[in-house]
């Protein structure tokens, strides 16, 4: 019986012939596809390619009018691109690898309107989706929010009935203060229960009685020299338990110092509980530090909002370390399954873009409208298996108008854990962004000026300013909005945009801390001077007051618990210290007897 | 369509001339395309195999319409084996040189779907061809006459592409 097919090679060979045909001849097409594909499920919108051609031989990729459009406005392209040209290695993508030498990029440009809406159709919502990037700006958001000046409850009554007993961290530190004192009093005595030294102290006073009277002619000799080792020997007894009242002593000590130290931390939690009572009554703050954030928060949340989200992208797509990682299998009609990836030293990344030289151009009539040109080294999938950071830098070769010192730079290095990331960007005579006023029903118009950003991500924490200097500014009140209904309320904010009126220069000098899962954000400007000024100018006394009847009432709840954890500490102790001097004092007078004794037996000739 | 289109295959490799076990091997070789995900690099070799090898290529077809919906199926199963494999520290030193040698890496091997099934389809193809080359075997001996009566499968045998088949397959 014959095993090989001889004659089934020529249809083989058609075919894999046919395969080599299709490759060539649909290779354009196929990439095209795969890029339109691939960059649509990135961007969650259309992705779109006008024409695509591939040199299989020499890895010669030239891309012709590429779309992508804005996600959250599906009828803007978020950039569009006349032509990206690549030099990609073929070896690495015989490793399904992607490895671009060089690119080059002309007309870039970005925010261009689009014929039709690259929205995607909507998928069912799967639970394990995961964020969406408007869904991770506004988790940002959120984090470093501050509730806006709030003006109208100052002319309200203060409700201090809103301050809730139960949630008041002195009387939980006074609680436990009793409980403690109450655990180690009863823990004392029950352990010198345990100890009794009564048996012992009452052996030692019957020894010295009968010796009381005792001498060598009562006792005799051997009777004598009985009576001084039984004298001895009880002494022996009395320094133990004179060890063992030591003992105890210095652990109530301890335990004092303990119960002193929970005594001490209840004015700081008193401190606590008024700066909470006042936060559920929404007094305004009239600090200077406190007041940038709430005029300012919310659009500085919103801009600092989108640069970590840029943050946490690049620590998601650009992992640190050599370690397994799994990411979703291509889509298929059957499962997609998973693809874990081994990363190793010294091959070829996953992704790897050696470097990239783009020519962008910024639409319009701004300030900031004109050519840019960016350089980007290194950027790659797997920073640890290419062993170097990414870095970038961008800057303006010729503006529309206005001054050309616009620059961004930077780099990420995720070669290891942690990883670090820095950008730093300055826009010198760009028109800044119009900030609202939160709380006060306006903007103010920074017009023309300087913004200048900088941010360092070292591991997990993260430290960043973002500064706007604007010399000449506008006030613009918002007529729309209503006025306060309350007279006083009004008179407030009008006089607070006469101060604001005064005020031609801005600088607004947002800082932000902490790490990239909880950031906080600090704002400095010279316009919460003039605003706490002004407060406090109009409001000091109602806010004191106001201020007064919280503390009062925090007091009200609180002194109480507090007074009944100082006397329970206070009888705690004395109730353990009055048993230990009895003690003592009963020792040290039987001590004195026998030793006594013992001096006058061992004077004796013969004993001793 | 399909239906008739899957009969026929049947009835081809069942009634063919190959033995019971170029039929049972076909159809265990066969059993890889529906298993395992269709677009792979193993199946290209899997598919040569079937070419020069004298094994039934009705037979194959058959597999591989008989495992197609049972792939589906097992998906679940096969990404779990496939997990488990791709999660053993001891095979890490071989999967790294899979995802970094080239051509190699074509094959998907580090994909839970794709390692998982053709590893359950390597485990199965012994058993299977024992199971098919039976079943053929009895199939021939005690139904074949009777199904030859069915006018159905007169006209399956009695169509163009049934003749077509023959000239391009003759000693099938």
């Amino acid at each position: 019986m014959r095993y090989i097919r001889w004659k089934a090679l020529l249809p083989l060979s058609v075919l894999l012939g046919l395969l080599v045909v299709w490759g060539v001849f649909f290779a354009d097409w196929t990439l095209k596809k795969l890029v339109e594909a691939g960059g649509t499920a990135a961007v969650g919108a259309k992705v779109e390619l006008a024409d695509a051609k591939l040199g299989i031989l020499d890895g010669h990729v030239t891309l012709e009018g590429l779309q992508v459009t804005n996600p959250n406005a599906p009828m803007t392209n978020l950039v569009e691109v006349e032509g990206l040209v690549f030099d990609v290695g073929i070896l690495p993508a015989l490793e399904k690898k992607v490895v671009i030498d060089t690119v080059a990029a002309r007309g870039i440009r970005f925010n261009t309107p689009r014929q039709v809406s690259g929205a995607l159709p909507p998928k069912p919502a799967r639970e394990d989706e995961p964020e969406s990037s408007s869904q991770v700006i506004e988790r940002f958001k959120s984090q470093i929010k501050v509730p806006p000046l709030e003006l109208s409850t100052l002319t309200k009554s203060v409700d201090v009935g809103a301050i809730s007993a139960d949630s008041l961290a002195t009387l939980r530190a006074a609680r436990y203060a009793v409980a403690y004192a109450d655990t180690a009093r009863d823990k004392l005595l029950a352990d010198l229960q345990a100890a009794d030294p009564r048996p012992t102290l009452d052996s030692a006073e019957a020894l010295a009685r009968r010796l009381q009277s005792a001498n060598l002619r009562t006792l005799g000799l051997a009777g004598a020299r009985q009576a001084v080792t039984d004298v001895r020997r009880t002494l022996r007894e009395l320094g133990q338990i004179d060890d063992r009242l030591k003992a105890f002593e210095a652990e109530t000590r301890g335990n004092a110092a303990g119960l002193q130290d929970k005594l001490a931390a209840i004015p700081a939690a008193k401190t606590a509980d008024y700066a909470y009572a006042r936060s559920l009554l929404k007094l305004p703050s009239f600090e200077v530090p406190s007041i940038g954030p709430q005029l300012f928060s919310d659009l500085i949340a919103e801009q600092m909002g989108g640069v970590l989200y840029w943050v946490d992208r690049a620590e998601a797509y650009i992992p640190p370390g050599l370690q397994r990682r799994t990411q979703p299998g291509p889509p298929r009609v059957r499962a997609s399954g998973t693809d874990v990836l081994f990363p190793k030293e010294n091959v070829y990344p996953r992704f790897l873009m050696r470097l990239a030289q783009l020519s962008l151009t910024l639409g319009g009539e701004g300030a900031s409208a004109g050519n840019y040109s960016a350089k980007i080294v290194g950027l790659t999938s797997q920073p640890a298996v290419y062993g170097a950071p990414t870095t970038f830098a961008v800057s303006r070769t010729e503006g529309q108008q206005g001054p050309t010192d616009i620059r961004i730079d930077g780099f990420f290095d995720h070669r290891r854990a942690p990883v670090r990331d820095t950008l730093a960007a300055r826009f010198a005579g760009i028109t800044l962004p119009d900030f609202p006023l939160g709380g006060l029903g306006g903007q103010v118009v920074l017009g023309t000026g300087l913004s200048q950003l900088a941010l360092e991500r070292n591991g997990e924490e993260l430290r960043g300013r973002w500064l706007w200097r604007a010399p000449k500014v506008t006030w613009a009140r918002d007529s729309t909005r209503a006025r306060p209904t309350d007279a006083r309320a009004a008179m407030v904010e009008d006089a607070l945009w006469r101060a604001l009126a005064r005020i031609d220069s801005v600088e607004i000098d947002a800082q932000i801390r902490g790490t990239l899962r909880a950031p906080t954000l600090a704002v400095r400007t010279n316009i919460a001077e003039a605003v706490s000024n002004a407060l406090k100018a109009q409001l000091n006394e109602e806010v004191r007051r106001a201020e007064q009847q919280v503390r009062a009432r925090v007091d009200e709840l609180v002194d109480r618990q507090v007074a009944e954890a100082r006397a329970k500490a206070d009888e705690a102790r004395a109730q353990v210290m009055a048993r230990l001097d009895a003690e003592r004092a009963r020792l040290e007078a039987q001590k004195a007897a026998l030793e006594a004794r013992l001096r006058e037996l061992t004077r004796i000739p013969g004993i001793g | 369509m399909l239906l008739l289109k899957f009969l026929q295959t049947m009835f081809k490799a069942l009634n063919s001339d190959g033995t019971p076990g170029q039929v049972g091997m076909g159809m265990a070789i066969g059993l890889c395309f529906g298993l395992t995900p269709l677009v792979s690099l193993h199946n290209l070799l899997v598919l040569a195999v079937a070419m020069l090898t004298t094994v039934s290529f009705p037979g194959v077809f058959l597999g591989w319409a008989i495992a197609t919906p049972l792939g589906f199926a097992l998906d679940p199963l096969f990404d779990r084996i496939g997990m488990a494999l791709l999660s053993q520290e001891s095979l890490a030193p071989f999967f790294t040189w899979v995802v970094n040698t080239p051509v190699v890496a074509l094959s998907r091997l580090n994909n839970t779907i794709v390692l998982g099934s053709l590893v359950s389809w390597l485990v199965v193809l012994l058993p299977s061809f024992f199971v098919f080359r039976v079943l053929v075997d009895r199939y021939r001996a005690h139904v074949l006459a009777y199904v030859q009566k069915f006018k159905i499968v007169q006209a399956i045998q009695g169509s163009k592409l049934w003749d077509l088949y023959r000239t391009l397959w003759p000693s099938a």
